[in-house]
């Protein structure tokens, strides 16, 4: 079964310009979003697999295959800091 | 403007500075309220961007390409990050001889240096850089 990612409990948020910055309010971490990985940060509210989210870059017209090392690499960046969390 | 204080304030005392230059540029005092206005957010431009953080100064050097500070702080940024930036290198260059908004402090040393001075001072820059924050 795919390990399903979710935001952690705690995390602030600001906006610059298209960005979304994404800060760890105990580590500082931080983690800055652009707008398409914003769809991956917007999806984790609810939960999702990696492959949940390669289906929503595929279904919006990009290419699941090539997609799919650049959603792993964000979830790894936020799993990293402490704003994401990698659960059953 | 409090939040540059604060800024200031918690760089200087190794709080979390990052989240105090953001809160600084975005304070919607630190926008110019007229054109022509001193920008209240190149100061933290500057912060963020040697933090790794580029957006801000590439975000003032759009809407004003006169202001140094910004640009200096922008290509040493990228530099330390093995990047290059030749068009902004030879922009500011020609802004340093040439006409610049002097309103915004800049190290005597780049008034009216050329484009090979501009990128050895960039380069000791980024240099410094690279040291105080390894990757």
């Amino acid at each position: 079964m795919s390990a399903i990612y979710r935001r952690a409990a705690r995390f602030d948020r600001e906006t610059l310009a298209d960005d979304l910055i994404l800060m760890n309010p105990d580590s500082r971490a931080v983690v800055v979003l652009n707008a398409t990985a914003q769809l991956v940060w917007d999806a984790l509210a609810e939960g999702a697999s990696l492959d949940d989210l390669v289906a929503v870059f595929a279904a919006a017209g990009a290419d699941a295959a090539s997609v799919r090392a650049d959603v792993a690499a964000t979830l790894d960046r936020l799993v990293e800091a402490g704003l994401a969390v990698r659960g059953p | 403007m409090l939040a540059l204080e604060d800024a200031r304030y918690a760089q200087a005392t190794g709080g979390d500075a990052f989240r105090a230059w953001l809160a600084a540029f975005n304070h919607p005092e630190a926008r110019p309220a007229r054109s022509g206005d001193i920008d209240g957010r190149v100061e933290a431009a500057v912060a963020l961007a040697a933090m790794g953080y580029v957006a801000p100064a590439r975000l003032l050097l759009a809407e004003n390409p006169d202001i140094v500070p910004p640009a200096l702080a922008l290509l040493v940024a990228e530099t330390a990050e093995g990047r290059e930036d030749t068009a902004l290198l030879a922009a500011l260059a020609g802004r340093l001889g040439g006409h610049c908004d002097r309103r915004y402090a800049f190290p005597a040393a780049l008034q009216g240096a050329g484009r090979d001075a501009v990128a050895a001072w960039v380069a000791a820059r980024a240099g410094v850089l690279r040291k105080a924050c390894p990757a």
